[in-house]
């Protein structure tokens, strides 16, 4: 068994194997070894890395090569029919190799630095989505990434790319099903998501692990003219997780928005980066991540607004909202702006708050407990950015999966009158 | 990279031409000490000024926290990088001792004020005077009804002389040596500067003030000021800069530190308008005990590069903070400014407001941080940042910072950017107002929240400034 | 015949390549109060923006004249200083600038120098009090946190404080309950001399009650469909806007005067 504290080039050359690389992939892959091995680690002295500490995970504990599940739900035949494209990364490599060499590893833009070149190395699993020009699939595609295995290591990679036209909605979930308390695991994943001209993507990633992952993502959107973008981030299991969303948005018209949900008890710690990028004139971003922490629990946000000198009549929106639910837990936000255009529109807010007393009292008038109380107002807290989800299938997940979390006993199923 | 510095540099050399106080004066010295920073040099300037033992020993602890901390890497290292520390004058006295009356101040000296129309103005509205020339103060004087209410309000080194238990009891407590390189520096070096004790239940009525200038070229002025506001009192300090213009660098590096004591309510302006090849690091740290209140109100519009994040450590319930600034970058200018408010205690306050200008390739800076220490219950803060840009190659960043450790609190921040809006510019010149004139109108409105704070003379003036920075603007 | 006090010559106008206005004629004389009605997306502010020199239109043919003065080409800033005022139809805000300090700079801009603070003060007061509006209004910010009526009435107090000769009102009407019309109208009738001419823009009948018209003209399509006199407007409230279209179809193009 190797460990990835001492992973070698050897480890490199068994995943390329296992995976089936084409020679080209097997290059990126020996070349991403060479950055990962010259790049020391990064350390809380780098910014991004101010509150969340590494340096004593004992990589020793982590076993390279596990093999677990990746599980897709079914393609609707007729976009299947009209050359879509939606299987592990295994499969496409074999099927469509030319066609992933286009995309993957396209872009290796990263600032996660050695922890992205790891990805790069590693990849050992993954799902390829294609959607060709004009093709529309209206049922979500969902891909559900699972970890059972104590000390198992994860480097799964996503790739999606809409077309010009293409419109659909990916969710693409990591559970960890049964797993026993004291399981440990270790999950390095890179998403890359290209929105092509006028697509619509609607891109929804949660991480529901238990308790003992490391969970680290780094994640990657371009959009091209008119292209729009929702890309959703649902983060509660891990002890700690780490995720790097960006959009780049690369042509007049595109248009992304951000989410983000996070709810943490006993000592978890959640840190989400985010970068909207604004490289033409005339886009537009939106960003709202919504944290709740409990218990110990710590949260971090950073995140950061550029418009570029060519980003004239840009729209930028971004806002960070934390609830503490308790004495001890803890928020961190450092919400950004870089704005070298004069011609735009930029707004930031953050804020951080408790459950407010009266609120608490008054749902107690009406007869529930304190717990069930404080439930509902974290419910209330989510609701909003649930509600923008754009499938009722969807958001329903989302809430059983803070539900289960929260262990409460609040029906939140819409009750027809 | 270091075209652009060349290139900077070289519009550096231009810079002096328009510059309002660009004028300088022949020097006319007693002592000059020699360029770059030792033991020696420290141990001479303490000596010159007959310190106790203390003041020397602490003198040479920075110094070596100075040599051994490393410049900062999170900032405009482009900039700081030019700063040549081995060619500026650490220490420098224009004469002996300090003058009681006006009359005795050296005439190159006076005139050198007189046409900043200082001391006529101060005579008619304010208290007393320290105006910091050079290294030393030159001119001191205390009306006498704030002598009979016991404030005392001295030169740095003259508060040393006189009240040496005072000094000694809070001097280095709010801001120690080690907090950065430049506040290490400034503790191994510091020269003049004001000496404020405002007495249990005292209040000043009119504000305090002290001129601060740089006259000879590539010194460093590294005053330092201490002001205590004891219980219940209440006074206004204000500083204000203006700078004549070298075509080399400069290098002001000053450590203010106030405490105010419960119940007290302290306020310290400033107006900094150094010349725009000055580097400007500065380190204003406040202490706030039971339900005292300390306001800073922070003007930046001249140096090259400026460093500065008036702090308030809010140590007992009740305490308040507001930090209420604004920062102009022109050509080349770099504002990096900001605030730190830390609630170390239940039931404190805080209020930052921070507007900035940026015009031609000017950037604005905003880096702040709130800090809610854990079991700090029921702090309230509400951050606003706004930005204008007034160009295409302006630049604006906001990198706020908020680390809550606690529960029960309400903490806020909001920022926006954007530009002088069309609309509001037809409407205007549809009243007859030229462009310039209509954006400098919206501009003023725009840092109304700041100017109202000023007394009426340094609002005029303020106004009067930007509207030099502002002609032909318009982009 | 003396030439006449305002004159707009076959203007067209368009928007981001849009065409709007389509050969607006009109010939205003001093003395004489005209409204301009339609309904709403015709071009009437489009019109009284464009006569203001709003940047974003852009005049494709045509020409304006104030009192001889072609001001086809003129900087918003120089058509005020010349005389011409448009009161908005929705006047926006300038935070942080009180009304004091806003309406000392315009004047200064008009009289080419600083008026005697005394006399700017008795001024001031003397109208704001035809206005009905309290001392403090004077120390608030330009439109800021404004209500409809209050906007409205710092338009008219601008426009009695500047004496312009051209004055162009932008549904000044809308948005006002009854008492706040009447004291806007009444504003303007006060002001209201034989050397000065009004184009009153509304697509309600109600302010008219209030200023009388000397003539009335109708705008649809981006242009002047019909004119009259006071008695167009009574029809129009009666009968609406659809005979007008119908009409227009067998007439030719209807000029003013």
């Amino acid at each position: 068994m190797t460990t990835i504290a001492d992973i070698s080039k050897d480890n490199v050359s068994k995943t390329a194997q296992t995976v089936g690389d084409p020679a080209w992939l097997k290059a990126n892959r020996d070349a991403a070894w060479e950055r990962y091995s010259a790049t020391p680690y990064p350390t809380r002295k780098e910014e991004l890395w101010k509150y969340t500490d590494l340096s004593r995970i004992n990589w020793g504990k982590y076993a390279v090569g596990t093999t677990e599940n990746v599980v897709l739900s079914t393609l609707e035949k007729d976009a299947a029919a009209r050359g879509a494209i939606f299987c592990t990364l295994a499969d496409a490599l074999k099927k469509h190799p030319e066609l992933v060499q286009k995309y993957l590893g396209r872009n290796t833009d990263t600032v996660n630095g050695k922890y992205a070149f790891e990805n790069l190395a590693f990849t050992d699993r993954g799902f390829f989505c294609f959607v060709p020009k004009g093709v529309k699939i209206t049922t979500p595609l969902h891909v559900e990434t699972q970890s059972t295995q104590d000390g198992a290591t994860l480097f799964p990679r996503t790739i999606v790319v809409l077309e010009e036209g293409a419109e659909a909605t990916v969710f693409d979930q990591f559970t960890s099903p049964n797993a026993k308390d004291g399981v440990i695991g270790y999950t390095n994943a890179r998403v890359e998501l290209y929105v092509g001209q006028s697509a619509r993507l609607h891109y929804l990633q949660m991480q529901n692990w238990h308790n003992g992952m490391l969970h680290l993502l780094e994640q990657h959107a371009e959009l091209e003219r008119d292209a729009y973008l929702s890309a959703t981030t649902i983060s509660l299991g891990g002890h700690i997780s780490k995720s790097t969303i960006a959009a780049i948005l690369k042509a007049p018209g595109a248009v992304s928005y951000l989410f983000g949900l996070g709810y943490g008890n006993d000592k978890q710690q959640f840190d989400h980066h985010t970068m909207q990028t604004h490289l033409a004139p005339n886009t537009t971003s939106d960003l709202l991540y919504k944290m709740a922490m409990n218990d110990r629990a710590r949260s971090t946000y950073t995140g950061i607004i550029t418009m570029t000198p060519d980003a004239q009549k840009a729209d930028a929106y971004q806002s960070n909202k934390n609830l503490l639910l308790s004495k001890t837990a803890r928020a961190n936000t450092v919400p950004q702006l870089e704005i070298l255009a004069n011609d735009v529109r930029c707004t930031h807010g953050a804020s951080v708050g408790t459950v407010e007393d009266e609120q608490l009292y008054y749902l107690e008038s009406r007869g529930l407990s304190r717990e069930v109380a404080r439930d509902m107002i974290v419910h209330g807290f989510f609701e909003d950015l649930i509600g923008k989800l754009p499938e009722e299938t969807l958001k329903n997940a989302v809430r059983k999966a803070v539900n289960d979390k929260l262990g409460t006993t609040i029906e939140l199923e819409d009750i027809a009158l | 990279m270091s075209e652009a510095i060349d290139a900077m540099n070289n519009e550096i050399g231009d810079i002096g031409t328009d510059y309002k106080y660009g004028f300088h004066d022949k020097e006319e010295f007693v002592f000059k000490s020699q360029r770059g920073l030792s033991r020696e040099v420290i141990e001479n300037l303490s000596r010159m000024k007959k310190e106790p033992q203390w003041m020397l020993e602490f003198r040479l602890k920075a110094y070596e926290i100075y040599m051994e901390k490393p410049m900062p890497t999170w900032a405009n290292t482009e900039l700081l990088n030019e700063i040549q520390f081995d060619n500026i004058y650490y220490y420098l006295r224009p004469q002996d001792s300090e003058k009681k009356n006006w009359e005795d101040v050296p005439e190159g000296i006076r005139k050198t004020f007189d046409r900043l129309g200082i001391p006529e103005a101060e005579r008619k509205f304010l208290a007393g005077v320290t105006a910091q020339y050079e290294s030393e103060v030159v001119y001191h004087s205390i009306r006498e009804d704030l002598e009979k209410l016991g404030v005392k309000f001295f030169s740095m080194d003259q508060g040393l002389q006189e009240y040496p238990e005072i000094v000694k009891k809070y001097f280095g407590t709010v801001i120690p040596p080690n907090d950065n390189k430049f506040a290490a520096l400034n503790s191994a070096v510091w020269s003049g500067g004001s000496f404020v004790y405002v007495p249990k239940g005292v209040h000043v009525a009119i504000p305090l003030q002290a001129y601060f200038r740089i006259n000879a070229e590539n010194m460093g002025q590294f005053e330092r000021t201490l002001i205590i506001a004891d219980e219940g009192s209440s006074v206004h300090y204000i500083e204000g800069c203006t700078a004549p213009t070298y075509s080399s660098d400069s290098l002001h590096s000053a450590v203010v530190e106030l405490i105010a004591l419960p119940g007290a309510k302290l306020r310290y302006t400033t107006i900094q308008n150094w010349s725009k090849n000055v580097f400007n690091l500065v380190t204003k740290r406040a202490q706030a005990y039971r339900d005292a209140t300390v306001e800073w109100v922070d003007g930046n519009l001249g140096s090259k590069l400026t460093m500065k994040y008036p702090a308030i450590y809010l140590m007992e319930p009740g305490a308040h903070g507001e930090v209420l600034s604004i920062a102009f970058s022109g050509k080349d200018q770099h504002q990096d400014a900001g605030s730190k408010i830390i609630h170390a205690a239940p039931n404190t306050t805080s209020v930052i407001t921070s507007k900035s200008i940026s015009k031609d390739n000017g950037r604005t800076t905003y880096r702040g941080l709130v800090k809610v220490y854990p079991n700090a219950e029921g702090c309230k803060s509400s951050v606003k940042c706004d930005a204008l840009l007034l160009n295409e190659g302006s630049r604006s960043d906001t990198y706020p910072t908020m680390e809550i450790d606690c529960e029960n609190v309400q903490i806020g921040h909001e920022a926006t950017v954007s530009k002088v809006g069309d609309e509001q510019l037809f409407y205007l010149r549809s009243r007859g107002l030229s462009e310039d004139a209509a954006a400098m109108m919206i501009v003023n409105g725009f840092i109304e929240p700041f100017t109202k704070e000023l007394p009426l003379e340094y609002a005029v003036e303020l106004n009067r400034l930007i509207q030099l920075e502002m002609e032909g603007s318009v982009g | 015949m003396t030439q006449p006090l305002f004159k707009i010559e076959d203007l067209k106008v368009s928007i981001e390549g849009k065409q709007i206005l389509d050969g607006v004629n009109l010939t205003i004389n001093a003395g004489e109060i005209h409204a301009l009605m339609g309904r709403n997306g015709t071009g009437k502010s489009t019109l009284a923006n464009t006569l203001m020199g709003h940047p974003k239109y852009e005049i494709t043919g045509g020409k304006i004249w104030l009192a001889g003065q072609d001001i086809t080409e003129l900087e918003p800033e120089e058509r005020s200083i010349a005389g011409l005022f448009l009161a908005f139809q929705y006047p926006i805000a300038i935070p942080g600038v009180n009304v004091v300090n806003f309406l000392r700079a315009a004047l200064k801009a008009h009289r080419g120098g600083d008026m005697p603070i005394k006399d700017f003060r008795i001024l001031l007061k003397e109208q704001m009090n035809l206005l009905s509006m309290q001392q403090s209004f004077a120390s608030r910010y330009v439109n800021d946190g404004f209500s409809g009526g209050e906007k409205k009435r710092l338009e008219i107090l601008q426009m009695a404080m500047l004496n312009p000769k051209m004055v162009l009102l932008d549904e000044t009407d809308s948005g006002l309950d009854i008492d706040a019309l009447k004291v806007v109208a009444e504003g303007i009738n006060r002001t209201m001399t034989k050397d000065r001419g009004v184009l009153l823009v509304t697509h309600y009948q109600r302010i008219l009650d209030f200023v009388k018209p000397n003539f009335v003209h109708v705008m649809m399509n981006g242009k002047i469909v019909k004119s009259g006199g006071p008695e167009l407007a009574l029809e129009l409230e009666k009968q609406g806007y659809d005979w007008l279209g119908k009409e227009t179809k067998h007439e030719n193009q209807a000029t003013a005067n």
